[in-house]
């Protein structure tokens, strides 16, 4: 990594939050209840969804690769989630463990077929994109489970003032995330593994495992993102994740990690995630038309990568 | 690297031909219904608007790019030129080509971007996505155009050959050999594949790289569009979610179907004749699953089963070649 690449790293994130400090003043101005404590509790949950659907995708983006498939992962995780408290009367707590073990094996999936076949992530992801979101179509026959207990609808409303209680798991997952890319040996062994795999290989690092570790994870997160959207719509729809791909991508990339991998900034993405969120928060208080949002983010990521592309000069070739 | 084949004289797409006929066989065993001609019409019809759509990311592809916008560049086409034609009052005669440069220009522009920004065109595609598709969808508060002029509802219609070719099908063949005549007969095509298989090489030896980039995004995008018009055609309307949210419903098909005919996914290999092959077997294979009463959903599953066996069977093949060396 050249010096110009390491004041990337820094300078995405503090323009970014230069981007959000300007933000958030200009909605706390405008007088449209931007500031008041509901608006705040439905901003943060926003918050906490998105930057779970983000976390999926940057964990696999820090080994250079790509997971197409997170939403449809997240709709399985709302399904069997859904599924197993509704039909089988399973309690939520293991209901939801056992969504996010089967988001983790599907993770696992993606992982080992990349492993055994050295096959790009992008075709493997995007066919398992295909053959989860049809399985969740398959098992639900298109109809969301409306019926689910009152302790996990209640789990998905819960707050304290402004904080949503799903929250408080969201930031432990970030503050872990910080820690295990910052200060952890196998943490910095991802990172390896992502900036030079021939040489995280000489150098003895277990890469086959960093890969299935990196994809499982990405599983996890993504499953327990598809469970938090049902936990707050109230039910859990075969939808779920339909429209991640963008956002799980653009926060990321906005706040500096590199798609081709070995480096990756956890508190750009968060700031990424805060930007995106208080886009969405801003258009609904503005009542504009919610396909807006998705124009301004495209916009928005599209301004990002011309402006940075400066400093993308070591890549010689683009296709 | 040479090409596919297995182990006797067919080629990969001659053994795609004889999948899809032996499915073909298959299903009208089945249900003698598949073989009626309403039912040989539709399924020309799906199989002109997929082979375009394969088409349409086989021409970047062939370079060594994806293009994800393929889906929201062919509905942003087919809207513009249903709203032309329906809400402007415009001639087809102008509205289709102005469409087809709309299609054009989303290519060029992502193509334009990638070199200029030395991105990959995975990121910079998939942000054009959501920007083409969202412009559309607030442009047209997502209605869709149904009155579309009875010329071309007439020209839908029309059976050549004895009533058992639709013109749609021929547009599809005839896109088909022209990008077949560019990537096989001509100079740039050669350059094309020349910078898909080795960039750096092809840099070296004076091939103006970064053109060809821009080239064959703008080749996608104009191929998106005949796909999405192609699509309004036969629909008999301009629908936006006729691609699903975002253009998504294509994303499989397109990569499927090309690569089902031999291209590879890091460029320098792409065959036409492959991906008609690719589109036939897809189409024959849809169609004849949901005739049996097969749902959609199971065949998203099937179809994503069926991309995952073929790159790996690609993959075994390219590492026999490369052993035998």
């Amino acid at each position: 990594m050249n010096t110009m690449a390491i004041q990337h790293l820094q300078r995405q994130p503090l323009a970014l939050a230069g981007l959000l400090l300007a933000g958030v003043l200009f909605m706390l101005l405008s007088g449209r209840g931007f500031g008041s404590t509901y608006n705040l509790y439905v901003l943060l949950a926003g918050f906490s969804i998105t930057m779970l659907v983000a976390l999926s995708q940057l964990i696999v983006l820090a080994i250079g690769q790509t997971n197409l498939a997170t939403g449809s992962i997240g709709a399985l995780g709302a399904i069997i989630a859904g599924g197993l408290m509704q039909e089988l009367g399973v309690a939520p707590f293991w209901s939801c463990s056992a969504a996010v073990v089967a988001g983790g094996l599907a993770g696992a999936v993606n992982g080992v077929v990349v492993n055994l076949t050295r096959l790009n992530s992008f075709i493997v992801t995007l066919a398992t994109f295909a053959i989860y979101r049809g399985l969740v179509y398959a098992v639900t026959e298109a109809q969301p489970y409306y019926g689910l207990p009152e302790g996990f609808k209640e789990f998905g409303i819960a707050r304290w003032g402004a904080v949503p209680v799903m929250f408080v798991p969201v930031v432990l997952i970030l503050v872990g995330l910080i820690v295990f890319f910052g200060r952890m040996r196998f943490g910095r062994a991802v990172l390896a593994t992502g900036a030079n795999q021939q040489g995280a290989r000489l150098g003895l690092l277990p890469v086959a495992g960093v890969v299935l570790f990196c994809h499982v994870l990405s599983g996890l997160l993504a499953a327990l993102a598809g469970i938090v959207t049902a936990a707050r719509l109230q039910s859990a729809w075969p939808t779920v994740g339909d429209t991640w791909l963008l956002t799980s991508f653009a926060a990321p990339i906005l706040g500096g990690t590199a798609l081709s991998g070995g480096k990756v900034s956890v508190v750009g993405a968060a700031l990424g995630v805060a930007v995106i969120a208080l886009a969405e928060n801003a258009l609904i208080l503005y009542a504009v038309d919610p396909y807006w949002f998705q124009l301004a983010i495209g916009a928005l990521l599209f301004g990002t990568v011309v402006a940075t592309a400066t400093g993308s000069r070591g890549t010689e070739f683009a296709r | 690297m040479s090409t596919w084949r297995l182990k006797g004289r067919l080629s990969l797409p001659a053994i795609l031909f004889c999948l899809a006929g032996a499915f073909a066989a298959a299903f009208a065993l089945l249900s003698p219904e598949f073989l009626n001609r309403a039912n040989l019409i539709s399924l020309q019809r799906s199989v002109a608007v997929e082979l375009i759509i394969g088409l349409a990311q086989l021409a970047v592809l062939a370079i060594g790019g994806v293009n994800i916008a393929v889906g929201a560049t062919g509905v942003a086409a087919a809207m513009a030129a249903g709203w032309l034609m329906q809400e402007a009052g415009t001639a087809w005669l102008l509205a289709l080509p102005a469409a087809l440069l709309l299609g054009t220009a989303i290519g060029a522009t992502s193509g334009y971007v990638v070199v200029r920004t030395r991105t990959n065109s995975f990121i910079i595609t998939l942000t054009m996505t959501t920007i083409v598709f969202g412009a559309m969808v607030v442009a047209t508060k997502a209605t869709g155009f149904n009155r579309l002029p009875t010329d071309l509802t007439a020209f839908a219609r029309l059976r050549l050959a004895g009533g058992y070719v639709t013109p749609l099908f021929a547009i599809a063949l005839l896109a088909s050999g022209l990008v077949f005549l560019v990537l096989n007969r001509t100079v740039t095509g050669r350059e094309i594949l020349m910078t898909g298989a080795n960039p750096r090489a092809a840099h070296a030896s004076g091939i103006a790289t970064r053109k060809l980039v821009v080239f064959c995004h703008a080749a996608s995008g104009l191929l998106a569009a005949i796909a999405g018009i192609v699509l309004m055609l036969r629909n008999n309307a301009a629908i936006p979610s006729m691609a699903g949210n975002l253009g998504q419903e294509w994303l499989l098909s397109s990569f499927i179907i090309p690569i089902l005919g031999g291209a590879s996914l890091f460029g320098g290999r792409a065959s036409v004749a492959g991906c008609i092959g690719g589109a036939l077997l897809f189409a024959v294979l849809r169609s004849g699953l949901l005739t049996s009463g097969i749902n959609d959903f199971l065949l998203q599953m099937i179809f994503g089963l069926l991309l995952l066996a073929t790159v790996v069977a690609g993959q075994m093949a390219a590492a026999r070649d490369e052993w035998r060396g």
